[in-house]
This record gives C-alpha cells, sequence and structure tokens, in this order.
C-alpha cells in the first residue's frame, strides 16, 4: 500500500513548483510546459536532492516511486490520446509536395546524423548488453521527433496558425510524429521480442494487424460518438466513460502484442471522429486533470530519473554539447535545407526549422521508454532530456528573431487553413 | 515529368532515399563496435567459503553481505549503491573498480586506516548466465586490515519493460 501521506503531500508539491514555474516562464514568453519540464527537473537530484538530500529523501523515497509513476503514466496515456486526437489523416493526405519533402528529410536528416553520432556515442555510454542496431535507431528516433501540440501552441500564441508557415509546419510535425512513433514501436518490438523469444514476425503481424482493424473496423464503430453529439450537442456521462475505457483497452491491447501501452492510446486518439466540435469537448472533459495534474507527475518522474551529475567532466559535457548540436543541425539544418530547396524563401524555411526543432514533452516520454527498456543509459538519458529541453526553449527566441510579422501574416491557402482549424484543438490542452 | 515533379523526385532522391541507404551502411558499421561489458543491474553477494563473514572494519562503515549491490551504469561509468555505502567507479575490459564511501561521514573505527572508504575491486565472467563478478572488498589506506574476497550474482533484470 502506498504512503498516503506522502504521496499526497508529493502531488501538493509537484503541481505547485509546476504551476509556479510555467507562470514564470510564461512571463518569458515560454510556453508553460517548458517551465514545468524545468520544475520537473529542479525537483529530482539535479537540484532539490543535491541541494537539499535529506529533504529529497523525506519527499521522495525511493519507495514511493512507484505509485508516483503509476499515476504520471495513466497521465501520459491519456496525454498521447489527446496528441492522437489532434492528428488529422485528411490534412496528411492533403499535403503539397513542400510539406511532403519537408517532413521526410526532417525525419531523415536527424536520423542519419543521430546514427552517425551513435557510432561515436555507443562505446562510450552504452554496454554490450544493448545491441547496437536498438542504440542507433532509438537515438535516431529520439532526435527526429517533434512535439506537435507544443508547436501548435507556440504557433497559436503567435497567430501564427493560419500562415502558410504554420501551416507547413503543423502537416510536417504531425507526419513526423506518426513516423517517429512507428520507428519506436518497430525498435521496441526488436528488443522486446529479442529478450522474450518472440519471433519478430509474428508481433509486428500482431501489430499490423491491430492497427488495421483499428482504421478499418473500430473507426466506422466510433462514427456514433460524432452523430449522437450532433444530435445532442453532448455525450453523456457514460459515452465519455466508454471512451476512457476504450482508450485504456487500446492501450493494453498494443501493450500485450508486445509494443507499448502508449501505442494504443495514441492510435485510439488518432481514429476518433474528427469534426472540430466533437473534438474540442473531448479535449474539454480530459484536459483538466491531465494538464493541472497528471502531466505534472510525469515530469516530476521524469525530473526524479534524471540526474545531471551524472554529466561531469569535460569529455561527457563534450558528449552533451555533440547531442544538442547534432540534434538541432539534423531537424533545424535538415527541414531548412528541405523546404529552401522546395521553393520556401530562406527566412521562412529557417523559421520552419526552428519550429520543427521543438521536442518538448514527446521528447520526455520516448526517452523514458528508452530507459525503461534501457536502451539508454541513465547518463545519456539525462543529456537527452538536457537537449530537449534547449531545443524547445530556444524555439521561442529564435522565432521571434526570424519570423517579421509580414510572415505572420503570409496566409495559407484556405482549404488548407481550414483543415489544420481542426487540429490545433489539441494544441490549448496539452501543449500549453 | 513536369520540372516541377522533375526537381522535387531529385530533391526527395537526395534528402531522403540516399539518407536511408547511409543508415543501412551506418547500421552496418556498427556492427563491429564494442561497448563496455554489462554490470548494471542488482548483485546479490556472497562472501567467499573462506571468510564468510564482513569485517569489523567494513561492517563498521556500513557494509553488510546481505545487502545487494545496485550498479547503474552508463557506458564505463558506474554508480555503485549498497545500502549505506556506495560510490562511482569505473570499468575497463572486464575489470571494475570503485571506491565505496559511507553516505554519511563517519570517522573511522581504530586500527581500520584513516581514509573510511572501501576499495572494491571485481571481474566480471564474460557471456556468463546469470552473469558473475568476483572480486574483493578492501579498505583503502590499511594494508593490514582484512579483505573480502565475494562473488556476486546478478539478479533477474528488474527493468520496467512494459510495466510503466
Amino acid at each position: 500500500m502506498p504512503n498516503l501521506f506522502t504521496l499526497v503531500l508529493q502531488i501538493a508539491v509537484v503541481v505547485v513548483v509546476c504551476r509556479v514555474a510555467g507562470t514564470l516562464f510564461q512571463k518569458i514568453h515560454q510556453p508553460r510546459v517548458v517551465g514545468e519540464m524545468f520544475a520537473g527537473i529542479m525537483l529530482g537530484p539535479s537540484l532539490l536532492g543535491w541541494v537539499a538530500p535529506h529533504f529529497s529523501a523525506y519527499l521522495f523515497p525511493a519507495s514511493s516511486l512507484g505509485f508516483l509513476n503509476a499515476l504520471s503514466q495513466v497521465g501520459v496515456i491519456i496525454f498521447m490520446f489527446l496528441v492522437g486526437l489532434g492528428i488529422n489523416p485528411r490534412e496528411l493526405k492533403s499535403q503539397g509536395h513542400a510539406a511532403v519533402l519537408t517532413s521526410h528529410a526532417s525525419i531523415t536528416a536527424p536520423f542519419v546524423l543521430a546514427s552517425c553520432l551513435a557510432l561515436y556515442l555507443y562505446p562510450r555510454l552504452s554496454d554490450d548488453s544493448v545491441a547496437f542496431t536498438s542504440f542507433a535507431l532509438f537515438m535516431g528516433a529520439a532526435m527526429s521527433i517533434t512535439a506537435f501540440p507544443v508547436l501548435a501552441r507556440i504557433l497559436s500564441e503567435r497567430n501564427m496558425l493560419g500562415s502558410r508557415l504554420g501551416t507547413v509546419a503543423i502537416a510536417c510535425a504531425a507526419v513526423d510524429d506518426v513516423t517517429g512513433w512507428c520507428i519506436l514501436a518497430y525498435i521496441i518490438v526488436l528488443i522486446r521480442s529479442s529478450h522474450a523469444g518472440t519471433p519478430i514476425w509474428l508481433t509486428l503481424g500482431g501489430v499490423v494487424g491491430f492497427a488495421l482493424l483499428m482504421i478499418y473496423g473500430v473507426q466506422r464503430a466510433l462514427n456514433r460518438f460524432a452523430i449522437s453529439f450532433e444530435k445532442r450537442g453532448e455525450l453523456s456521462e457514460n459515452m465519455v466513460a466508454f471512451v476512457l475505457v476504450l482508450v485504456l483497452v487500446s492501450a493494453l491491447c498494443t501493450e500485450a502484442l508486445g509494443i507499448h501501452l502508449l501505442f494504443g492510446s495514441f492510435l485510439m486518439g488518432a481514429i476518433m471522429p474528427k469534426e472540430q466540435k466533437f473534438v474540442r469537448y473531448l479535449l474539454d472533459r480530459f484536459e483538466t486533470v491531465t494538464v493541472t495534474l497528471l502531466l505534472p507527475l510525469f515530469f516530476a518522474f521524469t525530473g526524479l530519473r534524471t540526474n545531471i551529475t551524472l554529466v561531469k567532466g569535460f569529455e561527457m559535457w563534450l558528449y552533451c554539447a555533440l547531442i544538442v548540436l547534432v540534434a538541432t543541425a539534423g531537424k533545424l539544418g535538415g527541414s531548412m535545407l528541405a523546404s529552401s530547396l522546395a521553393g520556401m524563401p530562406v527566412r521562412e524555411a529557417a523559421g520552419l526549422g526552428t519550429l520543427m526543432n521543438t521536442r518538448g514533452l514527446m521528447e520526455l516520454v520516448i526517452l523514458n521508454i528508452g530507459l525503461d527498456i534501457r536502451v539508454i543509459s541513465p547518463a545519456l538519458f539525462s543529456m537527452m532530456v538536457t537537449m530537449a529541453l534547449i531545443t524547445t526553449f530556444m524555439t521561442s527566441p529564435v522565432l521571434e528573431l526570424l519570423c517579421p510579422e509580414e510572415m505572420k501574416r503570409a496566409v495559407a491557402p484556405p482549404e488548407r487553413s481550414r483543415e489544420v482549424a481542426l487540429n490545433p484543438a489539441t494544441s490549448n490542452a496539452v501543449g500549453n | 515529368m513536369s520540372r516541377l515533379n522533375k526537381n522535387f523526385v531529385i530533391a526527395y532522391v537526395s534528402l531522403v532515399v540516399l539518407p536511408i541507404f547511409g543508415l543501412v551502411g551506418i547500421l552496418r558499421r556498427g556492427q563491429n563496435l564494442k561497448a563496455p561489458t554489462s554490470v548494471d543491474g542488482v548483485w546479490t553477494i556472497q562472501a567467499a567459503a573462506t571468510t564468510g563473514t564482513m569485517p569489523s572494519c567494513m561492517s563498521a562503515l556500513g557494509l553488510a553481505l546481505d545487502t545487494p549491490f545496485t550498479i547503474s551504469q552508463s557506458g564505463k561509468n558506474l554508480v555503485i549503491n549498497a545500502g549505506k555505502i556506495g560510490g562511482t567507479g569505473l570499468i575497463e575490459g572486464t575489470t571494475l573498480q570503485a571506491p565505496l564511501k559511507p553516505a554519511e561521514t563517519l570517522l573511522p573505527a581504530p586500527n581500520c586506516g584513516d581514509d573510511g572508504s572501501v576499495l572494491l575491486t571485481a571481474t566480471a565472467a564474460a557471456k556468463a548466465s546469470p552473469r558473475m563478478l568476483s572480486g574483493e572488498l578492501s579498505l583503502a589506506n590499511c594494508p593490514s586490515c582484512e579483505s573480502v574476497k565475494f562473488h556476486a550474482i546478478a539478479q533477474a533484470s528488474t527493468q520496467k519493460e512494459g510495466a510503466q
């Protein structure tokens, strides 16, 4: 049984620290989520545990962390459902050549650069229980992800959602996230198959079969929710509870199939009806508790696992700097190069690259999975979290420098604007 | 094929298709790389038959044979925790070395050296299943103090795969 006093105390402290940090970061024109990520790190061994080890041990005793983790993971399951809810397959289909090229290059460039870096880091930060292929693919997936909700929030705050730049960025980020999660699913299958002795084709076949069932079977049934909502203007409490159960069942299915709980919840979100009012309604039902309570617990748990003191000495900080450099060069540089080759003005292309370099919360989710399956070491985890913080933090100021007012006013074609307008509902919820 | 489409295809091949081939090359090249021997995990310590108990000098520092060692590994860097005592160390090849100190500052017991730390030296058995370590715990700066030879067996993985 959890020590309820400790657990409730932890929750109270985490919520207060995250709210305060989020508010302070908003004052320096950063999305609230960046402040909350920093707050999580501050509560961990990197600051609180270092400055006040006895208080830290009292507040976060090792025996209590399992409960904190369980609560935070429930939050991430719902968060991934909300991210999936914000992704509109119609929008992905309607991309122009420029967006297709940019989105694909913004995955391959960081992926290949990260794999090159893996050649250097593997003998230094990994061990022989991890296969190089798993290590390199994980590094690639982790560096090629874009924080779709945070990016949408940044665009929303800058009134750039309907701009040409905003439209392409949202579409590319959505493609990146879907691709990144598919690659990550493959890596998990690869690692778990080798541990469990299950043939990889069996696991992959099961996953593909489940995805097809969801897309072509369950998705049609889900339209009844939208029809009911259209008739009554709301869903009954039972129906909302049923949606939640579907998310959990889908998560359990992907876990049982050998990938991860989060893929199921993401997939359930992705196949939900995309009518704007319906999406907004569901977000209103799920976002408050997730954003104000459960996600801060996830940030705190991530912070408790992040130990910057493991990154010590010139050599380790050099690795950390290389990771930040490669991640930025791959994502920002790759997106910028591709979009300029596709005809986008250089300044605008640089703005797009900066937006795509936002990793935020999605990166933390991926890194936690990597640490859980032990494909990355604790020191590398801390370095990658540092990279996620830096690349997310730099987005707003760099964008401010790069994007003058006329760029914000450059409007996307009407059809695309309408399509995009469906998505950013999510940004207000989880990208705050 | 229109000029626009031709340019798109060229750009796509250069920025997407070719890098994927490059990735395959990188993954092949990486197969030959050697990473440090894995000692990450929780280890159950058993003293060698000749000694059987922990010398009083080491007990005074908080070392106990019934407390498992937890090793957290990042490449060749190790963080070792054994209850009331812990420290950082290195693994070179299959040999690991780590000075362990009590978490709280303690005065060294009489005739137990003046350093108040224990040196852990061990060798990992290559490709053993379950993984094994054999080595010695000795008091730093105390050549006359008794050392303890030990074997350690890695406990079944405690990783939380799928338990998130």
